[in-house]
Order: C-alpha cells, then sequence, then structure tokens
C-alpha cells in the first residue's frame, strides 16, 4: 500500500518532468527565422522594425539578442557542433573569412545570381564599402552582408580645447595627444585628459591598443610566424600606454571598455576619448551633457599614415539553415538602401547604421545630422587591413590578427596588458609571457614551421 | 531480526529514483568530459581534425605555470570566504534569532542577496560601487581627497572574495538560523538559571546543537563556492592577468577562448579530482570531530 | 526604562542598520531602475524618477521567458523534493548497508562546475535532440539540486529525537503515519529552506540556460543576459530586468519567512 503511494509520487514526478517538456511545434510550412545577434543600438532597431520585414514578406524572424562574447560562443557551438540551429547569425569581420574557409556559413554570390536583375541593382552590391566587402570575403567570395561598419577616431571637448587655447591636429601624432592630455589633466576636479580602454579582452582593450602597436612599428608575428614580443618597438608602446593612463588618464583603467568610455565622456569628465567611430552619435544624443561640444579628429598615428581600425557587424547564412532562400531575403533587406532610409526617416538620420555603404555618406540628409561623417568615411576607407604594420606581416587585420586562435590569444594578452597597466605585473613578465604565449600559439595551430 | 532485508530492500528502492536521476545526469556527462580529455579538438580549427593524444593535454596542463597559480587561488578564494562565510553567517544567525518588531522584515533582507543572480550582483557592485570613477567608490574617495581604490584592477582576487562572502553568507545564515531556532527554550532557560553567561551558552549549548547544520552550511558551501563563476565572469574576466581566476573560469577560457576542447575537459577532470579530495578530508575533518562531540 | 529594555532597543537598532548596510547594493540596485540612463553615473540619491526603463524591458517578449522560468523552477523543486526526501529518509532512518558512502557519493557529484561540463552536455542534448527543450532543463537541474536536497534534509532529519518516534512506535503508529505526523512538522522549517533554496538556484541558474535553450526553453538569465553590456549605457534597463527578475524569489523568500515563524511557535521539542 505504502509502495504504491510512493509509486504514484514518483509517476507524479515523472509526469511533470515530460509536461514541462510542452511545446513541440508542430511542422508547418513557414517557421520564423531564427537569428542570433548582438545587442547593439543598431540591432535593437533592426528587432524593432523586423515586423515590416514580416509585412512585406510573410516570413516572421525570431530574435536571439545576446552580449558579443556570448554571442559568439553560442553561434560558434552551433555552427561547429553541429546544431544548426539559427538561421541567421551575426558576425564580425573577424569571424567571417575563417567560417568561410571551415564552410560554416554559405557563399552569398550564388544567392545573389538567383535574384532577379531588378532586384540587384536596387541592393546594388558594388555600393558596399570595398575595404568592408574584401573584410567579409574570403577567397573573393563574399560571405556576409555588412550590417554596420566602424573604424576608430579621437573625440575631443571643443570647449575644453578652446579655453586651453589648444589646436587639436586633425591627423594627430600620439606624442601630440599625449601633451595635449597632460595640459589639460585635473583629477583633482575630477576631469581627466584622455579615456582609453583598459579592459580586457580581445576586442575591448586590445582593439585599442592593437591600433597603437602597429603605428608604433611594432608586430605580433614575422613574416615567419616567430612573436615578436620582444622588440624595442613592441616595448615603447606598452609604456606609452601604461604612461599616457597614468599621466593623464582615467583611473582604474583594468574596468574602462567602451561603455564606460562613452559614459565617462557623456557625463563631461575627460577632454579627450580614442574610440570607435559609432560612439559619436551617443556622444550627441540627448541626455548627453556635452552634446554639440565635440570635435573630432583622425585616430593618432607614430609611424603610419593611417591607423583607425576596421570593425563590421555583418549577416550571414548558417550552411545547416534549412530556410537559406527566406534568410537571404531578411539578409538583402536589412542591409539595403531601403532599410536605411526606413530608418532614417523613422528614427532619425544619426541613427541609421554607419559604414556600409558609400550612398550613405553622400545622402545629404545624414550628412547634415553627421558632422563627423568624413572622417568616418576616411577612415573606413583607409583602414590598413592587408598590410597593418610598418614591417610586412603574414596575417591581416588591424586591431586584431585574423587568425581563429586569436580569440584566445588575444584574450591572454590583453590580460597581461590590465596586469602591467594596474601594476600586478611588470612590464618585463608581461612580455615574456605574451612572447610565451604567442610562440605557443604559432606552434600548436602549425603556423609557425619548426 | 527477520524484517532486516525487507528493511534493507524498502530502503534501497526509496532511493531509487534518486540515484538514478542523479547518475544518469551526472555520471555521463563525466564520462564524455573524460573522453573528450584524450582527445586533441580545436573547434575553430576543423582542418586540423579531431585526434587521440592520450595524455597529451594532461601533460600541457601541468607544464603550464598558469595552472599551479589557478589551483592556489581556488584554493585562497575557496578557504577564505568558507571561513568568513561561517564566521558571519554565525554572527548574523545568533542575531536574528530573536523576537522584535520587524524581525521578519529584517531576515528577509539580509537574505536577499542570494536572490539575486550572482552575474547581476556582480555587474552591480564593479559599476555602481566598486568602480573607482562611477560608484560610491569613486565619490567617497573624491569626498576625502584621496585616490580611489582599485579594487578590480590591484586587488582583482580580494575583491572577488569579498563579493562571494558577500553573495554566501546568507545560505549559512539560512542553514544555521533553521538550526538555531531548533534549540529547545527549556534548555537555554535552564542555562540561564543555572548562572551561564552569554558567551558560556553559546559554545558550550548553541554550537554544540547545531553542528549538524554548521556541518552541512560547511561542506555545501565549500562546493558552491569552489564553482563560483559567475560573479568572476562579469566583473574581472579572470584578470588581470590570471590573478583572479579559479578552477570553474579556468576551463571555461581554455573552452570558449581558446576553443581547445580536449585541454579544457583535462582540466574539468582534474578539477573534479582534486575537489574530491578536498571534501573528501573536509568529510572527514567532521566526522572525526562529530565522533568527539557526541559524548 | 531599565537599562535592559534600552540595551535591547539598542540592539535591534544595531540589527536593522547591520541588515540594511547589507542589503544596500540591491536597494541601491533597485533605485537605479528608475533612473534615467544619464543619472545613474554619478552615484546619487536624489533623481527624476522614470518607468522609461520598465516600459523598455517589460515588452510582450518577456511573457515567455517568465513562464519558461516559471514551469522549470517549479517542476525542478517539486521533483528534487519528492525524489530526494524519500532518499534522505531511507539514509537516516532505514537500514542501509553503508549510508555514509551512499551521502558521499551525492555529495561528489555536484563537485564538478557546470561550466566545465558544457561542451559535453551540450553535445550530449544535440545528439539526443533534446536541445533547447524544458525537459532537458529540469533533468540537467533536477540532477544537480536533488543531491543538495538530500544533504540538507538529513541534517534536519537527524535533529528529530529517537524517543518520540521510538514511543510513537510503541503505541502503534506505522512508519508513513509517523512520517507524515512526526517527522514534518519538526523538519518543516528545515524542508521549506531546503525547496526555497532549490528554486532560487534553477531561478537564476545562467550558463546552461544560455547554452542550452535558443528560442523555445530560453529562461529568463537568458533575457537578463542581453542587457548585461550593450555598446551605450544600460545600467539602469539592467537594474529593471534584474528587479522585475529578483521580484518572485524575494516574494516565495517573504512566504517562507512566515513558515519559519509558525515552526518557531509550533514549540521546539519537548526535552
Amino acid at each position: 500500500m505504502r509502495k504504491l503511494a510512493f509509486l504514484a509520487l514518483c509517476l507524479v514526478a515523472v509526469a511533470g518532468f515530460v509536461s514541462a517538456g510542452g511545446s513541440k511545434e508542430s511542422a508547418t510550412a513557414k517557421q520564423p527565422l531564427v537569428l542570433a545577434t548582438v545587442n547593439n543600438p543598431d540591432m535593437i532597431i533592426m528587432q524593432k522594425y523586423a515586423p515590416k520585414f514580416t509585412e512585406k514578406t510573410g516570413i516572421a524572424v525570431n530574435f536571439v539578442v545576446m552580449p558579443e562574447n556570448q554571442l559568439r560562443q553560442k553561434v560558434t557551438e552551433d555552427v561547429a557542433l553541429g546544431a544548426g540551429k539559427f538561421d541567421i547569425v551575426t558576425i564580425g569581420t573577424y569571424d567571417t573569412p575563417f567560417w568561410g574557409k571551415n564552410k560554416w556559413i554559405d557563399p552569398l554570390d550564388p544567392l545573389f545570381q538567383k535574384m532577379s536583375a531588378a532586384d540587384r541593382d536596387a541592393y546594388d552590391v558594388a555600393d558596399l564599402m570595398p575595404p568592408i566587402k574584401s573584410a567579409l570575403s574570403f577567397d573573393n567570395q563574399l560571405y556576409a552582408l555588412p550590417f554596420y561598419g566602424e573604424s576608430s577616431m579621437l573625440y575631443y571637448r571643443k570647449d575644453v580645447m578652446e579655453k586651453a587655447g589648444i589646436t587639436v591636429p586633425e591627423h594627430p601624432t600620439w606624442q601630440q595627444i599625449y601633451d595635449i592630455a597632460k595640459k589639460v589633466n585635473d583629477p583633482s576636479k575630477d576631469f581627466y585628459g584622455i579615456v582609453l580602454r583598459g579592459l580586457p579582452g580581445w576586442g575591448e582593450n586590445m582593439a585599442v591598443f592593437d591600433t597603437m602597436i602597429n603605428t608604433f612599428g611594432a608586430r605580433w608575428y614575422n613574416m615567419k610566424w616567430e612573436p615578436q614580443f620582444n622588440t624595442p618597438q613592441m616595448r615603447q608602446a606598452w609604456e606609452f600606454y601604461k604612461k599616457i593612463l597614468t599621466d593623464a588618464g582615467e583611473p582604474g583603467p583594468s574596468t574602462v571598455g567602451f561603455t564606460e568610455g562613452l559614459a565617462l565622456m557623456t557625463t563631461g569628465k575627460a577632454a579627450m576619448w580614442y574610440d570607435a567611430t559609432v560612439a559619436a552619435g551617443a556622444l550627441n544624443a540627448a541626455g548627453s551633457s556635452v552634446a554639440g561640444k565635440i570635435g573630432y579628429a583622425f585616430a593618432p598615428t607614430v609611424k603610419t599614415t593611417y591607423s583607425g581600425w576596421l570593425w563590421s557587424w555583418a549577416l550571414a547564412i548558417e550552411s545547416a539553415s534549412k530556410q537559406k532562400e527566406a534568410a537571404f531575403k531578411f539578409l538583402t533587406w536589412a542591409t539595403s538602401k531601403d532599410y536605411i532610409n526606413l530608418i532614417g526617416q523613422n528614427v532619425g538620420w544619426g541613427q541609421i547604421p554607419p559604414g556600409t555603404r558609400v550612398s550613405t555618406y553622400k545622402n545629404p540628409q545624414y550628412l547634415a545630422a553627421a558632422p563627423f561623417a568624413g572622417i568616418t568615411l576616411q577612415s573606413i576607407e583607409n583602414a590598413p587591413y592587408d598590410q597593418p604594420t610598418v614591417d610586412p606581416v603574414p596575417y591581416k587585420g588591424v586591431q586584431y590578427v585574423a587568425i581563429p586562435e586569436f580569440q584566445g590569444l588575444g584574450t591572454k594578452v590583453s590580460q597581461q596588458l590590465a596586469a602591467y597597466l594596474t601594476g600586478q605585473k611588470s612590464l618585463d613578465d608581461a612580455l615574456a609571457t605574451c612572447q610565451q604565449d604567442a610562440l605557443q600559439v604559432a606552434q600548436q595551430g602549425g603556423y609557425l614551421k619548426q | 531480526m527477520q524484517d532486516q532485508p525487507r528493511e534493507n530492500r524498502r530502503s534501497r528502492f526509496l532511493t531509487l529514483p534518486a540515484i538514478l536521476v542523479v547518475a544518469v545526469v551526472t555520471q555521463v556527462p563525466i564520462l564524455v568530459t573524460l573522453a573528450l580529455s584524450f582527445v586533441r579538438w580545436i573547434v575553430v580549427r576543423p582542418d586540423l581534425g579531431i585526434s587521440f593524444t592520450g595524455i597529451g593535454n594532461y601533460f600541457l596542463l601541468f607544464t603550464d605555470p598558469d595552472f599551479y597559480a589557478v589551483v592556489l587561488q581556488t584554493i585562497e578564494l575557496t578557504l577564505v570566504s568558507l571561513i568568513a562565510c561561517t564566521i558571519l553567517g554565525l554572527f548574523f544567525a545568533l542575531l536574528l534569532n530573536r523576537d522584535f518588531f520587524g524581525v521578519n522584515v529584517v531576515r528577509t533582507l539580509i537574505i536577499s542577496p542570494f536572490f539575486v543572480m550572482d552575474a547581476v550582483a556582480g555587474i552591480i557592485w564593479k559599476t555602481l560601487i566598486l568602480h573607482p570613477s562611477f560608484g560610491f567608490n569613486g565619490y567617497i574617495a573624491a569626498f576625502f581627497h584621496t585616490k580611489p581604490i582599485d579594487f578590480f584592477g590591484a586587488y582583482s582576487l580580494l575583491t572577488v572574495i569579498l563579493l562571494t562572502v558577500w553573495q554566501w553568507t546568507p545560505f549559512f545564515i539560512l542553514i544555521i538560523l533553521a538550526g538555531l531556532q531548533g534549540i529547545s527554550e527549556e534548555i537555554l532557560d535552564s542555562a540561564k538559571v543555572d548562572g551561564a553567561g552569554w558567551f558560556r551558552t553559546l559554545f558550550s549549548i548553541k554550537i554544540p546543537s547545531i553542528y549538524n547544520h554548521i556541518e552541512v552550511a560547511m561542506m555545501l558551501g565549500t562546493i558552491f563556492i569552489l564553482k563560483v563563476f559567475g560573479l568572476i565572469y562579469v566583473t574581472t574576466s579572470g584578470g588581470p592577468g590570471v590573478s583572479s581566476t579559479n578552477l570553474a573560469y579556468y576551463v571555461y577560457r581554455v573552452a570558449f577562448y581558446g576553443w581547445d576542447v580536449g585541454r579544457a575537459a583535462a582540466i574539468a577532470i582534474v578539477t573534479a579530482v582534486l575537489t574530491l579530495i578536498a571534501i573528501m578530508a573536509l568529510f572527514r575533518f567532521f566526522q572525526r570531530r562529530f565522533k568527539e562531540w557526541e559524548v | 526604562m531599565s537599562a535592559k529594555r534600552i540595551r535591547h532597543v539598542l540592539l535591534v537598532i544595531f540589527i536593522y542598520i547591520l541588515c540594511l548596510a547589507y542589503f544596500f547594493p540591491i536597494l541601491y540596485m533597485i533605485l537605479t531602475s528608475f533612473k534615467p540612463e544619464t543619472q545613474v553615473i554619478p552615484p546619487r540619491f536624489i533623481f527624476t524618477p522614470t518607468l522609461e526603463n520598465y516600459r523598455q524591458v517589460l515588452n510582450p517578449d518577456i511573457l515567455n521567458y517568465l513562464k519558461n522560468s516559471a514551469l522549470v523552477s517549479v517542476i525542478t523543486t517539486i521533483a528534487c523534493i519528492v525524489v530526494g526526501i524519500p532518499a534522505s529518509y531511507a539514509i537516516v532512518f532505514g537500514k542501509l548497508k553503508k549510508p555514509d558512502n551512499l551521502f558521499f557519493w551525492f555529495l561528489s557529484t555536484t563537485l564538478l562546475p557546470p561550466v566545465s561540463v558544457v561542451i559535453p552536455v551540450y553535445l550530449i542534448a544535440r545528439y539526443t535532440h533534446l536541445l533547447d527543450t524544458r525537459f532537458f532543463l529540469v533533468l540537467m537541474y533536477s540532477g544537480a539540486n536533488i543531491p543538495i536536497v538530500i544533504w540538507m534534509v538529513r541534517s534536519f532529519l537527524k535533529d528529530v529525537p529517537r524517543e518520540i518516534l521510538e514511543a510513537a512506535t510503541i503505541d502503534g503508529c506505522s512508519r508513513v503515519r509517523s512520517f507524515f505526523r512526526i517527522i514534518v512538522p519538526l523538519t518543516q522549517i528545515g524542508i521549506t529552506s531546503t525547496a526555497l533554496l532549490v528554486f532560487i538556484f534553477v531561478w537564476n541558474e545562467f550558463f546552461f540556460a544560455i547554452n542550452l535553450t535558443y528560442v523555445h526553453a530560453a529562461t529568463i538569465p537568458v533575457y537578463m543576459a542581453s542587457y548585461m553590456t550593450q555598446e551605450g549605457l544600460f545600467w539602469a534597463k539592467l537594474s529593471a530586468i534584474s528587479t522585475v527578475t529578483v521580484l518572485p524569489p524575494l516574494v516565495l523568500g517573504w512566504i517562507a519567512h512566515k513558515s519559519l515563524v509558525r515552526g518557531l511557535t509550533l514549540g521546539a521539542v519537548k526535552g
């Protein structure tokens, strides 16, 4: 009798398990597309306007929104371990080439061929900015359509510079920036000369610092894939980064990433900020205490002419997707001229996804709303993606090294940088560790021939 | 007794569902992990393929200086947090084990850090409280005209310990309080009548009575604190360098940044073995001590 | 007022202050959820309250996440209690050959950090086609939490004095009856605390939820993750969604405390 009661209880528990399973959707003709994306403002706007796409084509889209690191991990899991539950994935210029190589995403040229001539003309692939197009290609095939593109630039407070009688050159050098920062730095009044990322992460402090590595004449590897962390130029770059942050930068740099930098700038705590071009919109948005007071300059250099980085978030189709045509429709909709107009008219011309099409930068409405457009355009067009450093290197990429292992290596080096900046490690130790890590990666990845 | 074998069977029957579910859910992944630890598989380099590498991953692991730093830090993080949580837990439980106006409100308040997701708690502490520019830290430092303390940069491990203690003490409070409330009034009254002071009562009566509960709190607490991950993930990302990385975060970094599934599996296995040894030691410690107390 | 009374009042005030200070970060988080993003930093207590964050965060999408979280948490908690208590009972009062070894085995299964086995678990879920299902989540969470239930309930069961049980058996009480009539009331507080803890663990579980779900089975932590960092100010919105997420466990904790008080007045065991 008691045994029965106990069994009944167990059955209830099991029934509970099973009912929790629930909702296996019946296979309907048109399933919604599943799209994985980052939680950037432009994507959030895209999510908001996706119903317009559904209206037009009858295809629904389910958005799965995650922060960048998680997105990359989840999507890599999905493609590499074969689950194939995403139809469309948002990936960057870093991932696209080798994902295309691994056949994790589909080449888009065949899909473009299937389009009607009229649709293809309306879409105008030639309008996409060449450097971004080439960064999203592998073996001369386009694998992803850019949703937005960016480079890096220097922001400064026009009012502060005027008061101090300083003119910031349009193409500054790092030394000039250091001098200016020191002049206007005033920590006793909670005001800092410059804000630079120190937050560990290959896409955080490493993005900013790598452009400095390049322009100081250093590099990660030489043509034989031997690590170059023991060169004097590399050392100079590290010392300079620490010097400028210590003498004229924000406190606690290892907790300052893009968002914190933006916050510092918009609350009027800093005179200069070197970071992504997409920040321009946020700096001038309503609610920012420095709207309208911002001046723009190119990314500071030392030995190169242009040092701004190149990045784009793009939409790609997973090879395992079962709805590639529908997915392609969405891709072309979200990156089309029509979409840009849609956002421009309904949200504001300052908020359209920037940096993807040449036509955007000829649009008078956009240019009126974005005084920084000129510098952004030039920075993207001149970003030294194929040859980022002074001396030749076997890799591409401005703010990263375009090998799959860079996620791990870049993160490790960024942590060493943070340790050096916060005084937890000496420069010699940090550089030695980086050299060792880079060597291991080159060996294990089969780049360095023994 | 003739009842013995039947009793035994019935007891085993009662434990069967639990054993089944737990075994399937926990042992199968461990077996898969063990298998993976002998394999060389870098997810983002499918061109290198998946190959058998024997103890290659373990060799790489044991020759990596980072590994030893991480183990040391895991021990430091767990031990210090455990001791702090136990003492604080006892302290608060004793304070809250009385009847006064608003006692329920106050009890819920102090348990609430436990309800908030550890990742969110980490972000709140990192940005709103301890941040040298945006948080109360910066504000207070400006008020006293001193340089703000770089909590997460210069004192990364200590800060992680602080946050861990803040988050897990409520767990200890909950268990110890439940134990304290089971102590009979009569024993306490007779102690008072006998003239025992607050100190005596605490150490001769209260603590021995809740020995069970302290044991559970410490054992489970150790296990949970060993696994702390969310806090580190959102605050320091294990850094600067590897200074605030524990074994759990180390596995994450190797698996999801390095995409070296084999090596991550090896670290996971080593973690399991090390923590097993640690828990066995703790368990034996409690067994022996309990025999002493049980007069 | 006697000196004793004054001491008592001072002590109570001290406790209030202490607990408030401990709770402060969460209080501040709730406060921040009502601030406009631009007023989050630098820290302040005076601001212009707004419901904008809640409006943004509480969109119709959130219902699916809440539903999944509720289902998964409640079912896991029930399953763990229903399966764990009998096991615990058998270990403490039953006639097993080596109860301590079984204990220890249960404990050892919880040693591995979930993050260490994510990829193997993901692979298992993928090959059994159980990715993005609530069932798989419930299964995983139950396996992880049953040992905790067993361990905690064991200590509460151990506290039940043998004399009472023996007296009941002598009086002719059956095992089941003595379980429900004697053991349950005495360990009620403990069992409620345990259930609450399991509920909270499952409700807040973040890493497995993110990796094993996509659209259908996504729980609230997955939704919260999308607010955890953004290219733009996000702290007020994060505070808002976090406050919403913390509400169910908080309310449950409140209710559970009422039963804690009831347990106290029910009287401790007669010596």
